[in-house]
């Protein structure tokens, strides 16, 4: 096992501390316009953005954070500490630290919410936002991932049913190793996978049952967030995406008028199977958002 | 789909034969890379040349034997001379007046003639894993007659390649390729193989005709354009193989320790990046500077120079 080596080195590490939870965030680049790469879930933590960050931070000044629960930020013990509302606060604290007024941010999966809420919340700081196949009850789930018991012993855990705090407890490697092979079901992604389970590692079971169990975003509550932005959108789905369905793209860019970009013959994660293709894009659509902007 | 596309391509006749070349143009000193071993052909580059190309002129060609280019069946037309022909007529044909030559493996005897008979074509030369002697590892499963399993180095047998071409580059790429996260390259390897036949590559290597040991530090020690030698510190191709050369030839050895043994397909950054420093010093006139690889994964130890 050799050590991981990056191909760039943050400008600035830190942790901000907000009610007794510390968050540790990465700074890139000298850039005078904001990225932002919120992470996705606490499966995972600010590495998922990796062939991300190198050329980007060419560009822009990036920025990135751990999320609660995995990385270097704390792990606390009680569902509350997870709620999205606190994530808000927690991604603005960073903000402030990096000082960075007006961003673009870039939104994977289960931070869809938590970007929704700060683009209809604080529109005036955000120049745009690129989510990408985006967890909002837009459209119902994919069947296999519906209807799934968390909480109870189960006589066997087959596929989606391995999502299960049981299960989580006796095997957690084992459901990363499911749930990266759903987030890359194209050919050749072994690296992908191997990356992924390791951050997951970095994590617990008993950590991610807590986000499990956090309050979300009900339908009614997205729709008006979802009525109220106002800056550029962009989302992106892939057709062959096994976590999300392929027509939630549509039905939010329906619902925003967002920029949809669909991806054929592309799975979960982008930004980690074909990053030099999204990378363009994030980089065309963050400089299109910041056309006429001077500096952050 | 690729990265950067030819902006000329086709075919030129040498000895009666179809070879089939690729230009990346640009106003900037002029890459050959050469054709490899015949089980692969000029897409080998693919991690290569849009790197390259954005730096400097690039010039590609299948080798006899695979790809676009023609499969001859004799033994007699894969000779080095054969090799270098083919590659003077391309460049005469692409107007290149000068190279820095870029050979990798086995065929890199083609490339050390070329710039010893014919200096005044040849800028520099870049010998990849240079595969120079006749006393290889896998020599002997070469020699040996049909068996009844084939693994590791036992796979390079003439048998196995007639009789089952399909499970010879199977097992091949097993060893090629022995790193975590090589699916792709596998995969690549595999098809470029199949485009070609095990009776068309039993006759090129048989062709292929190593001098003795003497005989090719004889042309080392006649070099005279800038020289760079790469070894992957891989147990499939000792440093051994290449220190002697390097030493005759007073060039620096660059050993990419624990990796490979195809370092250019499965760490394309770290070959392009060690090609563009020897490119940019013969262009400027300069001594080269190869300590710049030295991550945790990849660690160059550079030899032989000051």
């Amino acid at each position: 096992m050799v050590e991981p080596s990056r191909a760039v080195a943050p400008i600035r590490t830190g942790r901000v501390e907000l009610r007794g939870v510390g968050v540790a965030y990465e700074i890139f680049g000298e850039g005078a316009l904001a990225l932002l790469l919120l992470p996705p879930w606490s499966i995972t933590h600010s590495r998922f953005w990796k062939a991300q960050v190198p050329y980007l931070a060419r560009h822009f000044r990036v920025v990135t954070f751990d999320p609660v629960g995995n990385g270097r930020s704390d792990r606390p013990t009680r569902a509350e500490d997870y709620a999205v509302g606190l994530d808000v606060e927690r991604t603005l604290a960073v903000l402030e630290e990096a000082r960075v007024d007006r961003w673009v941010m870039v939104a994977h999966c289960a931070a869809a919410p938590l970007a929704l809420l700060l683009a209809a919340n604080h529109a005036e700081r955000v120049a745009g936002a690129l989510f990408m196949s985006p967890a909002l009850p837009l459209t119902p789930g994919l069947p296999e991932r519906t209807g799934i018991d968390f909480e109870s012993e189960l006589p066997e855990y087959e596929g989606w049913a391995k999502k299960n705090r049981n299960y989580w407890r006796r095997d957690f490697r084992g459901y990363l190793e499911f749930f990266h092979g759903r987030c890359f079901t194209e050919p050749h992604s072994s690296k992908q996978i191997e990356d992924g389970v390791g951050w997951g590692l970095e994590g617990s079971g008993e950590t991610l049952a807590l986000t499990v169990g956090a309050p979300e975003l009900g339908l009614d509550a997205v729709h008006e967030l979802l009525g109220r932005l106002q800056c550029p959108l962009l989302v992106t789905q892939g057709d062959e995406d096994s976590l999300i369905p392929r027509d939630r793209g549509a039905a939010f860019a329906d619902a925003t008028g967002a920029q949809l970009v669909e991806l054929k013959g592309v799975g979960h994660c982008p930004n980690a199977r074909y990053p030099v293709y999204f990378n363009l894009l994030v980089r065309e659509f963050a400089e299109r958002c910041f056309s006429g902007t001077r500096s952050i | 789909m690729r990265a950067r596309y030819a902006d000329e391509q086709g075919h030129v006749e040498s000895d009666g034969l179809r070879i089939f070349y690729e230009l990346y143009d640009n106003d900037a000193p002029t890459l050959l890379m050469m054709p490899p071993i015949a089980f692969s052909h000029s897409r080998i580059w693919k991690g290569a040349v849009p790197f390259l190309s954005r730096h400097f002129r690039v010039l590609t060609f299948d080798g006899r034997g695979n790809g676009k280019s023609d499969r001859p069946s004799q033994p007699s037309a894969y000779g080095p001379e054969q090799f270098m022909a083919d590659a003077l007529i391309v460049m005469d044909h692409t107007a290149t007046e000068r190279a820095i030559v870029v050979v990798l493996g086995p065929r890199a005897i083609c490339g050390v003639r070329l710039a010893v008979d014919h200096p005044e074509r040849v800028a520099g030369l870049a010998l990849l894993a240079p595969d120079l002697f006749a006393d290889r590892e896998f020599a002997e499963a070469w020699r040996t007659g049909p068996q009844d399993h084939y693994s590791g180095f036992a796979a390079f047998n003439p048998h196995l390649m007639r009789t089952d071409w399909p499970a010879f580059l199977d097992a091949w790429s097993r060893v090629m390729f022995p790193h975590p996260h090589s699916s792709r390259q596998t995969e690549d390897m595999i098809a470029y193989g199949l485009e070609t036949d095990g009776d068309t590559f039993v006759a090129s290597t048989r062709g292929t005709r190593y001098p003795p040991r003497q005989t090719v530090l004889e042309l080392a020690a006649r070099l005279r354009c800038p020289c760079v030698v790469t070894q992957w510190g891989h147990p499939m191709w000792p440093v051994r193989t290449s220190d002697a050369f390097a030493e005759a030839s007073g060039s620096p050895l660059v050993i990419f320790d624990g990796l490979g043994p195809a370092v250019t397909s499965r760490w394309p950054v770290a070959t392009n990046l060690l090609l563009r420093e020897f490119a940019d010093s013969i262009r400027d006139r300069r001594e080269p500077c190869y300590e710049r690889w030295n991550r945790p994964d990849v660690r160059a130890e550079v030899r032989g120079l000051t």
